[in-house]
């Protein structure tokens, strides 16, 4: 029995090491920072601050940020916002990773990086109302409430003169899915 | 190959060596450790632009713009961005921010307006049909305008003679051409061209022509993909030597791999038929009669706005009523283009080899004849009134165009009437009248 004590407290002491390993990755940075931004520790962000795996972003009235995630996906968050990355894993030789990300209120504008690119599956974006699931673009969810979110596709257009794949987004609330594939066009998913 | 073209060769390889290591030397480490330095930033963002990484670009300069609000040339570098992304809403808002602020200058203002004007125009629906009028001038001097040989001498019947023919000369070619064509939808069309031409020569004759000639091509954009096919048709009516006609078909496409890299291939296949009449019965002109298949691809990339490299291999088949006309041969080809504020300048050399299938006995028994011809060129086209402004008074619509070309044409032949070397300097004019739009 004594032995199987060991083995468990072992166990737990492990689990224990690797949470605090995995909680303390750097997975981006906050690349710009004016205001008012704080993390779930009630630390102050600045340009520059370190994100790790976990964080909850907190902007406040009249501040506005931009998080820049090691893949290089760009989220612009908007004043009165917060939202965390509940899951981040990234190889950057492979560029194979997921993201999970929750925007609990506020304006958050996404510009999908390399695990979208090489997986659109990959990138999750969380609603209160549902969630968002993006390919190849950028696009814009503004959560009012627990109630209501909308979602807007920017872009690139279909006309765009670059080569770049146009972007679609795949919204649900759970039960219903809507494609957006038209720059402009929002959902409005209601709980 | 000439000293001159070898200078060219020399000065591309230097841009090119000069312009590999400045590409991509700002990691994304070096950002992440640095996110706010304006200088590191904005070499990033254009660094990622020319590598085709777009959304890296964007968020680059959308942070840049947080970061220094005033800064105008960072916001037009934005727009320009998003509005080569067809990123219509948020461009919108881009705008309306910038004519909202009162730090924005009055050559904002209008440069933010002709960018409005410039949506407008592409969201208005194209016209359906067009057609337009080409008058056309051109004058060559020839080096060598009936292909003298280099040592003056040429086989007849395995004997050594000499080359008769004319050497320096001057062609004039003054012509018209009208198109006609339909916008079948957004991103396709097709359209009509017929063109006539008569073309003289300053001291003999050899060389005069009257051509007509006549085509009918379909464009059409499939998503990365710019598909090209038409037909055509030609018919030189020669005034000493025998008629023909020659009919074609064939297609030019590209795929563009992104902003800064394409691949071009094109195949053709053309059939050319001399007249046979009692005048040049005894000549068997029609030996001459032949088919030409032809396949190329070739990449491209531009390195910047203005400047474009691209390279292509083709491979031709020949064939003829007689095998001594017949031959195969593969070619390649590197070119340079850059656009400079008076016109577009375009170096272009191509290496070919022809192999014919037969000895022609009348020329030699024993030697078959094969070709290596080296062909530069360099040429400067553009609008006139990119070279003389002036010209804009009477040409409001910058619709006369010009082209200088100077081209050197070195052909090796195993046979000596074949090895020969021309230089033409062309300039032609052309000016272009809009019949309906």
């Amino acid at each position: 029995m004594s032995k199987i004590k060991t083995l468990v407290v072992s166990l737990i002491f492990s689990l224990f090491f690797l949470i605090n390993v995995v909680a303390s990755e750097m997975i981006g940075i906050v690349a710009v920072g004016i205001g008012d931004i704080s993390n779930q520790k009630n630390e102050k962000l600045t340009t520059g601050s370190k994100i790790y795996f976990g964080d909850t972003i907190l902007v406040k009235a009249k501040s506005n940020a931009q998080i820049l995630l090691l893949d290089e996906t760009a989220l612009t968050v908007g004043e009165k916002s917060e939202l965390t990355i509940d899951e981040f894993i990234y190889d950057p030789k492979t560029k194979i990773g997921k993201i999970v990300s929750n925007i609990k209120i506020g304006t958050v504008r996404i510009i999908t990086g390399e695990i979208s690119k090489k997986n659109p599956d990959n990138l999750e974006v969380n609603v209160p109302t549902g969630s968002v699931g993006a390919r190849g673009t950028e696009f814009v969810v503004v959560t009012e409430s627990d109630q209501k979110s909308t979602v807007v596709l920017l872009g690139p257009g279909k006309k765009n003169t670059l080569g770049m794949v146009p972007g679609i987004l795949n919204i649900t609330d759970g039960l219903n899915t809507v494609n957006i594939s038209t720059p402009g066009f929002q959902s409005v998913v209601f709980k | 190959m000439s000293l001159k073209f070898k200078k060219i060769i020399l000065l591309i390889s230097v841009i090119i060596f000069y312009i590999k290591p400045s590409i991509a030397e700002v990691t994304f480490q070096e950002i992440l450790e640095n996110p706010a330095d304006l200088e590191i930033n904005l070499k990033y963002a254009t660094e990622q632009e020319v590598l085709g990484r777009y959304k890296s670009t964007l968020s680059t300069l959308e942070r840049l713009n947080m970061l220094y609000p005033v800064n105008t040339d960072i916001k037009l570098y934005l727009i320009s961005i998003l509005l080569k992304m067809d990123s219509a809403a948020k461009l919108q808002l881009m705008i309306e921010t910038m004519l909202q602020d009162p730090n924005t200058s009055k050559e904002t203002r209008d440069y933010i307006q002709e960018i409005l004007k410039t949506i407008r125009d592409q969201s208005q629906p194209k016209p359906k049909w067009f057609a337009y009028l080409d008058v056309n001038y051109m004058q060559t001097d020839n080096s060598n305008i009936d292909g003298v040989s280099k040592t003056g001498t040429l086989y007849a019947r395995d004997n050594v003679s000499e080359f008769p023919g004319l050497k320096y000369d001057k062609t004039y070619s003054r012509g018209a051409s009208i198109t006609v064509g339909k916008n079948l939808s957004s991103s396709s069309a097709i359209s009509f061209n017929g063109a006539l031409s008569v073309n003289t020569q300053n001291k003999g004759e050899e060389n005069e022509s009257d051509l007509a000639s006549g085509s009918v091509s379909y464009s059409k954009i499939v998503g990365k993909h710019f598909l090209l096919p038409y037909i055509f048709y030609s018919r030189p009516n020669q005034r000493l030597s025998a008629d023909l006609k020659t009919k074609g078909v064939g297609f030019n496409n590209t795929y563009n791999i992104n902003q800064n890299n394409s691949v071009s291939y094109s195949s053709s296949y053309s059939k050319s038929s001399y007249n046979r009449s009692a005048a040049n019965a005894a000549s068997n002109v029609d030996d001459a009669n032949n088919e030409i298949y032809s396949a190329n691809i070739g990449y491209n990339y531009s390195f910047s706005d203005v400047n474009l490299i691209s390279s292509k291999i083709s491979y031709t088949e020949k064939n003829a009523k007689k095998n001594y006309n017949a031959y195969t041969g593969p070619s390649f080809n590197i070119g340079y283009t850059r656009i400079l504020p008076f016109g577009t300048l375009k170096l272009d050399k191509t290496f070919e080899t022809n192999t014919y299938e037969e000895k022609d006995t009348f020329v030699h028994s024993t030697i078959s004849r094969e070709d290596d011809i080296e062909t530069s060129q360099i040429q400067l086209s553009g609008r006139i009134t990119q070279l003389i402004p002036f010209i804009k008074k009477f040409d409001l619509e910058s619709k006369i165009f010009y082209n200088f070309k100077y081209t050197e044409i070195d052909s090796d032949s195993s046979l000596l009437q074949n090895s020969s070397m021309r230089k033409n300097t062309s300039f032609n004019l052309i000016k272009r009248f809009s019949l309906y739009e």
